[in-house]
């Protein structure tokens, strides 16, 4: 069954359609809430929560892509999930490593609470991106929107751990300056 | 900005960018056993050849991608070489009627005869939709009108992927097209007007592609075979007899006046 056939049951409100997105994306919207959460047992219960949440979004949403609609839901879950854990302070690892590595780009930037802000900074990030050749981007969202750890990156894209790490570390001094010249203060 | 709200706003970049980095195979890592002195030499060999290889590889995928100069984000082209048969290549066909005189002045078409020297199959993504077409070379040994010149080669994009393998010839017009043939042309010479193939919220400039294309697969070309003339009889019943592409040639530059 593809996307537009599952969102069509969504749109019938038929549950056997959640069923079906659950056995296409559940893997990967589990992989992305286990990168996040460091737990199977919240990584469950953020795909369920996402998959609720699309159950009650569409309709009236119609996502062109069924997996980036799930895996956006489940991410920003699982950030929520996360932040609860850091108050109850549980979590750490390799989230704390990415958290550091973000804020080292971002951490001086103006809360983003401004909705036009928060456009234009995606904007500068997605025109910073697109002037990444491939698979530079795709370690960077790999590691930042997917929250993958070294290992799993250097492993997927052929390479050490040090050398992925300084990678990452030449593409957020990239665009720190890039977000500069483009008058945000970082 | 603290660091669970720098990540959050990371998740909302370009969807696009999240399903590439998703799709991106593992790669093998290089071995690297420095004491082996024959398996270091082994291993260098194959990371040369790897290294050629990928090189070849990505000599050969970029060959493949068009660059797109006026069109706008989110569409990309490749030269594909899926193949296609006549009935799964799609495409788009003008269905407007058009009386024999109007065929000549209703849209700004060139008309030039010349010889197919290729003919190959693009892939347009919008955006995660994808559109096949096809895009023929032709060099031009004679033009009736149009912006062209003799000897010139005009790069013509048609309205539908061209098909593989045999074909018959009783097939729409431009399915009988093939490397080496003759024929007569009358493409859309493209302008800011007639340019643009809007899909999934994204524009192609088909300027990007070819000058000029080709209204629908019947009305606009016509071929000839050792066996019979090939064009949209029913389109133009002054031409009913014809047999050869002089006859069609003299037709049309009377048309054009």
């Amino acid at each position: 069954m593809n996307d537009s056939e599952i969102v069509a049951g969504f749109f019938a409100r038929d549950a056997d359609a959640v069923v079906t997105a659950q056995e296409t994306y559940g893997r990967y919207c589990l992989a992305i809430a286990r990168n996040i959460t460091g737990s199977d047992e919240d990584a469950e219960e953020c795909l369920n929560d996402a998959l609720l949440a699309a159950w009650n979004s569409i309709p009236p949403k119609r996502p062109e892509s069924l997996r980036g609609y799930l895996g956006k839901l489940t991410r920003n879950l699982a950030i929520n999930r996360l932040e609860k854990q850091r108050a109850a302070k549980r979590g750490g690892g390799e989230m704390d490593a990415i958290l550091d590595e973000v804020e080292e780009v971002f951490g001086a930037v103006d809360s983003a609470e401004d909705e036009a802000m928060r456009h234009a900074l995606t904007e500068a990030i997605d025109a910073f991106l697109a002037s990444l050749d491939e698979d530079r981007r795709a370690l960077f969202v790999r590691r930042y929107w997917y929250a993958e750890d070294l290992g799993q990156i250097a492993a997927r894209f052929g390479m050490r751990e040090n050398t992925a790490a300084q990678t990452l570390r030449r593409i957020r001094k990239k665009l720190r300056e890039y977000l500069t010249r483009e008058g945000f203060t970082v | 900005m603290t660091k669970q709200e720098a990540f959050r706003l990371i998740g909302e970049i370009d969807g696009l960018y999240v399903e590439a980095a998703q799709d991106c195979a593992p790669r093998k890592r290089i071995n690297r056993k420095r004491n082996m002195r024959m398996l270091a030499a082994a291993a260098a060999c194959l990371v040369l050849a790897a290294g050629i290889f990928a090189g070849a590889m990505r000599y050969h995928e970029a060959a493949r991608q068009i660059p797109l100069v006026a069109s706008s984000a989110g569409v990309t082209a490749r030269y594909t070489d899926k193949a296609f048969d006549p009935v799964s290549a799609g495409g788009e066909n003008s269905l407007v009627w058009l009386s024999e005189d109007e065929i000549f002045t209703h849209w700004n078409t060139a008309i030039f005869r010349g010889t197919v020297t290729d003919v190959r199959n693009v892939e347009i993504d919008f955006a995660g939709r994808k559109l096949y077409r096809a895009i023929a070379w032709v060099r031009v040994c004679t033009v009736v009108r149009g912006p062209y010149a003799e000897g010139e080669e005009v790069k013509i994009l048609l309205p539908s992927a061209a098909a593989s393998g045999s074909r018959a010839e009783d097939c729409g017009v431009i399915e009988s097209i093939r490397v080496g043939i003759e024929g007569i042309f009358m493409p859309i010479v493209y302008d800011d007007e007639n340019n643009f193939l809007e899909m999934n919220g994204v524009t192609l400039d088909k300027r990007d592609l070819a000058p000029c294309g080709l209204a629908d697969g019947e009305r606009w070309a016509f071929f000839e075979t050792p066996h019979r003339l090939i064009y949209a009889e029913s389109a133009f019943p002054s031409l009913a007899g014809a047999k050869t592409l002089d006859e069609v040639e003299a037709f049309l530059r009377e048309k054009a006046g």
